[in-house]
Order: structure tokens, then C-alpha cells, then sequence
């Protein structure tokens, strides 16, 4: 049995003072409040949160430090690869896994990068394990398309896509051949086999689209396909808010630090975001490492605190909200009966000074502070 | 907007003032000048006739932060490659290639410095050549370089390390190894040495715009600039410095806490970063918060860059921030890192990197404590003007 005290606790819904967290083998069995908070308790902190939660994440795929040694993010030698799957390529060796940990994010989901029009399928995974099955929640999970210049750029010179026409093209194509080979199945083929529990519902497309366009023409494809789907990047969704929330479409937004050094970001701005989650629409911030580092996850959620959005909106896109999209039970909120994913921090945690102290993951601490 | 007027001054009263070198005033004021110059600093609250009076109780008043390392409207935000000017890589030697002549001052990036509380940058050529060109120094306020720029050239960029061989081998061209990058180095200076000494004699030679630059290197008016990540290129290029009797400064200087007691003792400064970024290649393994109070920590004049546009340029303060609280440097020295120390880096320490007298009157006044993410930027005033207002 381990007790945390937490001065502030955000249990994945709201902000609760003077709590004390108890928690027995990989389970919190209780959360109460106290007038004493820190007496009898093996860990304090000014702060707890549930774990963070990054969605479609590079990391353990594309490795830290490494050039092409350690990059297996994309698939490029077609456009349209649906049969691969990014446990097959996740090392538990990426340094940003630990560094990931000291900054309270314990669980990403992992997807291949945006090259492909069809990527693959993703890995939900805890940021510790020996192998990347130790690591392993639940894979494969989701399925990553990706809409606009990438795919144009890294195909277009050799093979379809060279437009955006071709992209969405191709997303249609392959998921109607799909379609085809369920109802009259032949030869067997892993791509179509793939595509299955997207087709059946049981699966989730996470669509990378920045520009507003983009993200019309995914929800376009995945309406006329009755696929359950997630737009990711969605730089520009401030500019199409009002159909998202109409259509109640879910988002993950973010990186909200980048560099904007290409056409497609050049409206990046935290207040997009801002305008996203005032709409009402289901938003997660994710740090879409490695083009952010998920480490400092928390530290952009600041930007949008300064810009109005209460912390309690912040903390939930990184923990309850992206659980939900997971469909991860028990993730993201911190409850009798939750999993012991916990990060403690010195400050609030939206702020560089609120440094992460421990973090747990399954009621074990992966990180404490030296 | 009286608050653009150029003839008047300006009184910001109330606020925390962070002065970065004589300490903090509660409540105190500062005055603009109307020369564009910081008229007075006042411990407290006090009346001007006739100045535009800025109210800035409960806020922070600081002096504009300053990157001393930065591609800001060399590398345009907006264009992609038909904007991207920082590298000349026909070549890889080209030390008249000048910045001045590259810099797109309506670039977006100007503006994010702006609303980020940049006031002064060192902007300047890539790392893909040997010696890639001069860089400058100027402030992020205005339409016109020429009004701009503070100092030109303020430095010849050189690199060493992965960038250029990496380069020239994909050419199968000198230099595909650090003992190539050296050379091309040493050999330039030494063909340098030699010019001089011709230019100064009865038959001086033709005119070589990349010799001329290289003189004003020689001449000790201008410090190389030297791109290095890893500890043992530094110790080369301080090396090579040594052979030539110039001026040094070391820009990234990832790997540079190994070899921190060396470079103290060598008198180089080093401008860390950038940072709050997932390393992306070998030489760049042991990118850490840490680094700048270790240096620091050691005797080495130390700051803090973004890179722009590798980290955006208004992430300067949050790069400060995580030095300050996780990487043990502690609010006042992280404040350092990105104000009086790039200044005096580039010898700027008389105009800019603190609040004083007689100092440019390059003020940004903060919502809260800069290093806290939620915090704005309100107003920034450069030269003594508002440049920047949030919301309007």
C-alpha cells in the first residue's frame, strides 16, 4: 500500500484540496480528503494528476538521436499501407521514453508517421517495459491516415498521391475495396484484412489533417464510410469550429509549440486550440512527439491557461478526454478502482516551475526526482 | 494611438520591474525617453508632466529578452524553399555572404518575436558550410533593415561537427570528415593571414570580398561564430582559434558541460540550445536543461537560444523557464541567460539585456513572471515605442 498526499488533486473531472490518494498493487483503491494531509503518507506533492496521455505519437518509432538507424516511422515505399503495425517497429530503448516519464506522460499512443495516405495501425503503450510487448496496452489500435503535403511530397515525384485529389482518392479507393472484400472475401490480403474492424466500427481512423481543408476533406471520407474517427494536428480547425461541433466531431490538436517553418503550420497558434475547446467540441492536446517533446506535454497546456481556458479544460485534454478516445477504462482519472498511472508535480503542472517529482505507472514509481 | 507617438515619453508605473543587473523594484516606474532611450528608472511611483502614463500595476516589467542565435527572416516562415536562404552550399567555404542581404523583415517570425518579448536577435546564415557568412545583429521592430540592424557583421558563422561533411560528402566534395572541416577552416585563415599582409604592403592584391571578411576576423572586429555540438569539435575550434589569435564564440555547445572547465579557462562564451526539442541526430545526444548552469556554473559566459525557426522564437522564455527550475539555474541566472548575457556576448551590454539608464528603452510588460507559460506579453516597446500590444 502506498499513500500519496496531494495539496492539489485533479482526479480527471475537477480540482480537490487536501486529498490523499491510497493505492495497493497496480489499483487506487481510495481518495479522500484530510485535514492533515502528508501525515502517515510515503509520498507529498503540491500537485497530482492521472498520468498524461499523448495521442499519435512518433516516439519508440522514430528514435531520439538516432538518423535512419533508428527511424521506422514511415513505411514509404507505397502510399498506402494499412497492414503495418507500429508495434512492430516500437523500441523500449528511445530515450524520450524515460524523459517522457519525468515529465508525467505515461501512456501514448503510438501510430506510423504521416508520409503514408494510410499508415498503418497503432500501439497503445505505457512509456516503461522491458520489450515492447511489457509496454504494450492494447495494439493493434487505430488506423493512421494522413491528408495534405506530406503524402503529396514524399509520393508524388514516383507514384499517386501528387494531389490533394489523389489522397483522398486513395483513402476512398482502398477502403472501398475493402468494403468489397468483406462481403465476397477471396484471396486472402492483408491490407483489406487490416481495414476490417475500421470498416466494423470496432476500430478508430486518426486522420492527420492541419489545414482546415484537409480536416473538411477527412470528415467528408470518413461520413461517407460511417468510420469512427479522430482528426489529429488540426492546426487550423479554429477556422471550421462551428462544423465540428455541429458534426460533434473529436480532435486531437496539437503540438501547440512547432516550428512553423512549413506552409502548413503557419497559422499554428495556441489560440486556435483556445477557440476548439470554447466551442465545445471533444479536444485532447497531444505534443505529437517527436515534433514536440512529450516531456514538456504539460508545459504547453500553460499557453492555453494564459488565454483563458480553465485548468480543469487543460488537464482533462491530456488525461480523462484522451483516455475516453482510447476507450481505455480506468485511464486518465484517478478514482477507487482506476490504474495507478500518477504523476506528481512541485507546482502547477501547466507551468515550468511545476516540476514533475514522481511519476507511477500501475502503482510502481518510474520516475523520482534526484 | 498615443502610445505610437514618437515625441512623447512614456512613464510605465507600478508592476514588479525585473531590472536583470541592479535587482528587482516593487512599484517602481521607468521612463521612456522620447530619444528612445530609458530616461530614468524610479524606485517608486513617481509623475511625469506630459507623459503618456502605461499602468502596469500587478504586471512584470521587463527589459526585451534577446536571442543572440537565431535564422529569423533568413529562413522565412511562410514560403518554404523559395524563402529559405541560410545555407550558399555551392561552396563550402563563402565568408561574403551576408545576412543583411537575405533577412525578409516582414516575415511572420518578427512579429511572434514581438508578441514573445524578443527585442533584439543575432540572425544569420545555416551550419551547412565550413564558414557560411556574416551574420547580424539587429532589433525585431521595424519595416526597413537598414533602420533595424544594430551591428554588421556582428560574426562569421562557422561549423563543425556532422552539418558540413554530411553536406559535401552527398557532393563527394571536401570537406566529408572533421580533419576536411578543419582544413577548409585553417586554410581560409591562413590565405587570409597572407592577404593581409600583401594588403598592407607596396603591391596590394585585387580586391577578395571573402579575404576582406576574413581580415576583419583576423583583425580580432569580428568573432567566428562557431556551430559545434559535440566536446572534442569545440576543443579543435578553440584550437584553431588559438593558432590565429581570434575571437570565439560557441553556438549550441550541446555536449559542452564535459569539457566546461576547459572552456572557462579558454575565456569561450557559449550560447546553449537549442532546447526544449527532441534531439534530433547523434552529436546533438546529451541536449539537456542542465547544460547553461553548468557552464555557467564553471565561469563560462552562458545564453540561451531558440535557433528560430527549430524552436519558434516566442518559446525563448519558456527555454529559460525549465533552466531555471529543472535545470538548477533559478530564476535570476535563467533571466541572465536570455538578456544581459547574449548582450554582452555580442557586446551589446551598453544598449541592450537590462533596465537602466540610458539604456535603449526596449520594455516588454508581462501579465505575470515571464517564466510562466500562462503569462503574455502585453505590450513591447522598442526604441521607446510600442511595437506589440496584445489583442490589437
Amino acid at each position: 500500500m502506498i499513500r500519496i498526499a496531494a495539496q492539489h488533486l485533479f482526479d480527471g473531472h475537477g480540482i480537490m484540496n487536501d486529498a490523499i490518494i491510497t493505492v495497493d498493487g497496480p489499483r487506487v483503491v481510495s481518495v479522500e480528503t484530510s485535514s492533515h494531509p502528508g501525515e502517515c503518507c510515503d509520498y507529498s506533492a503540491a500537485w497530482v494528476t492521472p498520468g498524461l496521455i499523448d495521442l499519435d505519437s512518433g516516439i519508440g518509432l522514430k528514435e531520439e538521436s538516432l538518423g535512419f538507424e533508428g527511424n521506422d516511422l514511415n513505411e514509404m515505399t507505397d502510399a498506402v499501407t494499412p497492414e503495418m503495425q507500429a508495434m512492430d517497429g516500437l523500441s523500449p530503448y528511445d530515450t524520450s521514453l524515460a524523459k517522457s516519464l519525468m515529465g508525467g506522460v505515461t501512456t501514448a499512443l503510438v501510430m506510423p508517421g504521416s508520409s503514408n495516405v494510410v499508415g498503418g495501425r497503432g500501439a497503445v503503450v505505457h512509456m516503461v517495459g522491458a520489450t515492447a510487448n511489457d509496454m504494450c496496452i492494447k495494439a493493434p489500435f487505430g488506423m493512421k491516415f494522413s491528408l495534405g503535403n506530406n503524402p503529396k511530397q514524399t509520393h508524388g515525384e514516383k507514384r499517386m498521391p501528387m494531389t490533394r485529389m489523389g489522397n483522398a482518392f486513395l483513402i476512398r479507393d482502398i477502403l472501398t475495396k475493402a468494403r468489397e472484400y468483406r462481403e465476397k472475401k477471396k484471396e486472402y490480403n492483408m491490407k483489406y484484412e487490416a481495414l476490417l474492424p475500421l470498416l466494423a466500427r470496432e476500430d478508430v481512423a486518426f486522420i492527420q489533417a492541419l489545414r482546415a481543408d484537409d480536416i473538411m476533406t477527412a470528415v467528408r471520407v470518413a461520413e461517407e464510410f460511417g468510420l469512427r474517427y479522430v482528426i489529429t494536428g488540426a492546426f487550423d480547425a479554429d477556422r471550421v469550429a462551428d462544423q465540428l461541433k455541429e458534426k460533434d466531431v473529436t480532435v486531437a490538436f496539437g503540438p501547440i509549440i512547432m516550428s512553423r517553418n512549413i506552409d502548413e503550420a503557419r497559422r499554428l497558434h495556441p489560440r486556435n486550440a483556445v477557440v476548439l475547446l470554447d466551442s465545445g467540441t471533444r479536444t485532447a492536446i497531444i505534443a505529437g512527439h517527436p515534433n514536440y517533446p512529450a516531456k514538456y506535454l504539460r508545459i504547453s497546456l500553460g499557453l492555453l491557461v494564459g488565454r483563458g481556458v480553465s485548468p480543469v479544460q487543460a488537464l482533462g485534454s491530456v488525461t480523462r478526454v484522451p483516455a475516453g478516445i482510447l476507450g481505455l477504462d480506468g485511464y486518465g482519472e484517478i478514482r477507487p478502482g482506476s490504474v495507478a498511472d500518477l504523476a506528481l508535480f512541485k507546482a502547477q503542472p501547466w507551468e515550468p516551475e511545476g516540476v514533475t517529482e514522481h511519476t507511477f505507472v500501475g502503482g510502481t514509481e518510474v520516475y523520482g526526482r534526484s | 494611438m498615443p502610445l505610437q507617438e514618437r515625441s512623447r515619453m512614456i512613464l510605465i508605473h507600478g508592476g514588479t520591474i525585473l531590472t536583470v543587473t541592479d535587482g528587482v523594484i516593487e512599484g517602481g516606474s521607468v521612463l521612456l525617453g522620447d530619444d528612445g532611450k530609458i530616461a530614468e528608472v524610479f524606485a517608486n511611483h513617481t509623475d511625469v508632466p506630459g507623459a503618456i502614463v502605461v499602468d502596469a500595476t500587478g504586471k512584470y516589467v521587463v527589459p526585451g529578452l534577446v536571442d543572440a542565435h537565431t535564422h529569423l527572416g533568413i529562413c522565412d516562415l511562410e514560403v518554404g524553399e523559395i524563402g529559405e536562404d541560410e545555407n550558399e552550399m555551392t561552396n563550402p567555404s563563402t565568408p561574403a555572404c551576408r545576412s543583411l542581404d537575405a533577412v525578409y523583415v516582414w516575415d511572420s517570425g518578427f512579429a511572434d518575436a514581438l508578441a514573445g518579448g524578443v527585442t533584439t536577435v543575432f540572425t544569420g546564415p545555416g551550419s551547412g558550410n565550413v564558414i557560411g557568412g556574416q551574420s547580424i545583429t539587429m532589433k525585431t521592430a521595424g519595416h526597413c533593415i537598414d533602420e533595424m540592424v544594430m551591428q554588421n557583421p556582428a560574426g562569421l558563422k562557422t561549423a563543425s561537427g556532422e552539418n558540413p561533411k554530411r553536406v559535401y560528402k552527398t557532393k563527394t566534395q571536401l570537406p566529408s570528415t572533421r580533419m576536411g572541416t578543419a582544413k577548409v577552416l585553417r586554410e581560409a585563415l591562413s590565405k587570409a593571414r597572407d592577404y593581409k599582409e600583401r594588403r598592407a604592403g607596396t603591391e596590394p592584391p585585387v580586391t577578395d570580398l571573402d579575404m576582406e571578411v576574413l581580415c576583419k576576423v583576423l583583425g580580432r572586429e569580428i568573432p567566428l561564430r562557431m556551430h559545434s555540438h559535440r566536446a572534442d569539435d569545440m576543443i579543435t575550434m578553440v584550437r584553431i582559434r588559438d593558432e590565429f589569435n581570434i575571437r570565439m564564440v560557441i553556438e549550441h555547445g550541446t555536449d559542452s558541460a564535459r569539457v566546461c572547465h576547459e572552456l572557462a579557462q579558454a575565456g569561450v562564451a557559449v550560447i546553449t540550445g537549442p532546447l526544449l526539442d527532441v534531439s534530433p541526430k547523434v552529436e546533438t545526444a546529451s541536449s539537456s536543461f542542465k547544460t547553461p548552469h553548468l557552464l555557467h556554473e564553471a565561469g563560462v559566459l552562458t545564453a540561451i537560444m531558440t535557433d528560430h525557426p527549430v524552436i519558434p522564437i516566442e518559446s525563448l522564455r519558456l527555454e529559460a523557464a525549465i533552466a531555471a527550475y529543472e535545470g538548477g539555474a533559478g530564476e535570476q541566472e535563467a533571466l541572465e541567460f536570455i538578456t544581459i548575457n547574449p548582450a554582452k556576448i555580442l557586446g551589446l551590454e551598453d544598449r541592450i539585456g537590462s533596465i537602466a539608464k540610458g539604456k535603449d528603452a526596449d520594455i516588454v510588460v508581462w501579465s505575470g513572471h515571464p517564466f510562466k507559460a500562462s503569462s503574455v506579453a502585453e505590450k513591447t516597446f522598442v526604441n521607446g515605442k510600442l511595437a506589440w500590444e496584445v489583442n490589437a
